[in-house]
């Protein structure tokens, strides 16, 4: 999500939004004093030194590859949940998000609110029957419905995707040591990197389950105590307590200062202007992205029971929504500060680079040091803990999925040593890809989040819900969904020649929208063109996965669902053709 | 109502919650008026769109899993002896 959060920063940094009166005046350089740096560096070396004893101990409860790729699937709901905060939330929710509200406003709650629903979606229409089927992860289950190709397929898009993001996150980690203890970028990468990929290798899903509750805690406890004291010193009284709408004082300073912060039609302080079909692509491509990445379904396969994952969801859904209103607290209150503080007072122009260090900026400006210090632990423990859960799907995903597919009797110990592994292999290719990223690395993580919501999200709804889905349209939907994701975005939304789709501002969201659109409707129409599922086999796999404890025929076979489903993204698919 | 009807009309009843609490945007356009009231001291639609999509949100999710629970249950316990 980090690069995700700088991709748009870096499209709307053109010359045409930077003025030439902006270019031209001071501008404000991020320092932060010897203090801060010492007590982040003791915060980070006491939680390297605990992350990597939770790795140790978790090694001991580690006996089969059950243990190893699930947790033992005995993970508590309030447990799960604080790893399933950790675990979604990233660089991005520390840093970057602010960094997008000082540029974009008010439509970073619609993007924040998406991301909370697709979350909480990921609950509804998946996690029961993932749980109930009772493997690894999502790949497994494309791999058992839709057979070994489509697995094959899927394996192969997830770990581009979960390269895309680690190489992301390693890289905000070494930028992070950087920046607060004036490491030079590689000691930093290679520190953080090996230390992450260590402890998950070692402890397994146990190890990462135990330390992403940590990380969560760590995350909520440094967000939350800066921002309190921020408010107060901002003077926002009783209303500091709680963060998420506690800053009411401030708004009509805001309104005065920028007008259009809260503006819903416009953004980049009204330069843009924002449309229907924009906030429809961010509900397509945030939640229906959400709901397709692996390594955030990956948690579900830990938990105890179906009932015990839906709680932890619950958990979730307060723990991820409190973080991200605080963000859009912390956000308000940077962008005040710049306004009013950095350029109204010291006539001082923050660098949109700089834009990401604002949680800092905020903390050093307002907090004593030690508090200051604070977020440099929230955001090695927000990195920190999807780049395990990332690094945790690659294993499974190649050293269990892969691995069983090519050796279908292979053995309990020789299964968890090809998860541990491909996991230490995948840290390592994602600490020497982020030795030198590539340019092309901000743009293909936006499109990381297209291709999500256009091959797994639907392969997976449409496995689960519906009977005739085969393995022909699955394999047709994911490609296709793949294809024109990648194709529409390099070519900035032209094929062969011709302005496919009309992209506007943050164009990537309305591409979304077509391909998202592109693989529901060419999955669903190739199924009932080849006839659908015929294997009994399969169609019995669906009724036990919704906890039926008997097989019928009819159940999840009705025409409706997918023929409403193939019309609306035929609708869809339309619509982001046409201008703008 | 069988088990069945019951699970998929109020997943997707749920999924339509989801989906309208987190992304209250067509309030924006349709009411536009909206962005010009207050509550609490915010203006209207940015307070709705916090308050729906989470403080909202997590009750209902809790409201969904008791139902869920319920309709799980009926499906574990409709065994119907003889397989179509």
């Amino acid at each position: 999500m980090r690069l995700l959060m700088f991709a748009v920063l870096a499209l709307l940094n053109t010359p045409t939004l930077v003025g030439a009166a902006e270019k031209a005046a001071k501008v404000y350089k991020f320092e932060p004093t010897k203090s801060i740096s010492m007590f982040g560096l003791i915060y980070a070396v006491i939680m390297i030194v605990a992350f990597l004893y939770v790795g140790y101990i978790s090694k001991k409860k580690t006996t089969s590859s059950d243990d190893y790729f699930t947790a033992g699937r005995g993970f508590g709901a309030l447990s799960n949940g604080l790893a399933m905060t950790s675990n979604f939330l990233s660089l991005a929710t520390f840093l970057g998000f602010t960094a997008l509200i000082w540029k974009l406003q008010f439509v970073l709650v619609s993007f924040i609110m998406a991301w909370l629903g697709g979350f909480t979606m990921i609950a509804i229409l998946l996690a029961p029957s993932l749980r109930r089927w009772g493997k690894f992860t999502s790949m497994g289950f494309i791999g058992e419905r839709f057979g070994h190709v489509a697995k094959i397929v899927s394996v192969v898009c997830m770990v581009l995707l979960a390269q895309l993001y680690l190489i992301g996150q390693m890289k905000g980690i070494g930028n992070l040591f950087q920046v607060m203890f004036h490491w030079d970028y590689m000691t930093g990468l290679i520190v953080g990197g090996l230390i992450v990929t260590a402890y998950v290798t070692i402890g397994g899903m146990y190890g990462l389950s135990y330390n992403q509750t940590l990380q969560s805690i760590i995350l909520m406890i440094a967000f939350l105590f800066p921002t309190i004291i921020v408010l107060m010193k901002l003077g926002c009284g009783a209303g500091s307590l709680l963060p998420p709408f506690g800053y009411s004082k401030l708004v009509p300073t805001m309104i005065e200062q920028l007008p259009t912060y809260f503006d819903p039609f416009t953004t980049v302080m009204g330069k843009i202007p924002l449309t229907f079909k924009f906030y429809t692509a961010i509900l397509f491509t945030h939640i229906f992205g959400t709901i397709g990445l692996p390594h955030i379904a990956m948690r579900y396969f830990t938990a105890s029971s179906v009932r015990e994952a839906k709680k932890a969801t619950l958990w979730g859904i307060f723990f991820v929504g409190f973080i991200f209103t605080t963000t859009l607290t912390i956000g308000f209150a940077a962008k005040l500060y710049t306004v009013q503080e950095l350029q109204g007072v010291q006539g001082l122009m923050l660098n949109p680079k700089e834009a990401d260090l604002l949680v800092l900026i905020m903390s050093q400006a307002f907090t004593p040091s030690w508090i200051a210090a604070l977020p440099i632990a929230g955001a090695m423990a927000a990195g920190l803990s999807t780049i395990a859960g990332l690094l945790m799907v690659i294993g499974t995903g190649i050293g269990h999925d892969i691995y069983t597919t090519i050796k279908p009797n292979a053995s309990d110990p020789s299964k968890v040593k090809m998860g541990l592994l491909f996991t230490a292999l995948g840290g390592i290719a994602t600490i020497m890809l982020a030795l030198n990223p590539p340019d092309f690395l901000l743009t293909s993580a936006i499109w990381a989040y297209v291709v999500a919501a256009s091959t797994f999200t639907p392969v997976l709804i449409l496995g689960i819900w519906w009977k005739g889905a085969n393995k022909i349209g699955a394999n047709c939907g994911m490609i296709v969904g793949a294809f024109f994701s990648m194709m529409l975005w390099g070519t900035n939304g032209k094929l062969f020649g011709i302005q496919f789709v009309n992209m506007g501002p943050l164009g990537y969201l309305v591409s979304g929208l077509f391909t998202a659109s592109a693989a529901w409707f060419v999955m669903i129409v190739i199924s009932l063109l080849t006839g659908g599922e015929k294997d009994e086999k399969v169609r019995r796999f669906v009724d036990r996965i919704h906890g039926w404890p008997d097989y019928c025929e009819e159940r999840y076979s009705g025409k409706t669902f997918p023929v409403g489903c193939a019309v609306v993204a035929l609708g869809l698919m339309i619509w982001s053709m046409m201008p703008y | 109502m069988n088990p069945y009807k019951k699970e998929c009309r109020f997943t997707f009843a749920s999924f339509l919650v989801v989906v309208l609490l987190t992304n209250i945007y067509p309030l924006y356009f349709m009411f536009p008026q909206i962005t010009k009231m207050n509550i609490l001291g915010f203006p209207a639609h940015y307070f709705l769109a916090m308050f729906m999509g989470w403080v909202v949100l997590v009750p209902f999710f809790w409201f969904y899993i008791k139902v869920s629970e319920n309709i799980d249950r009926e499906i574990e316990d409709s065994a119907q002896g003889e397989e179509k």
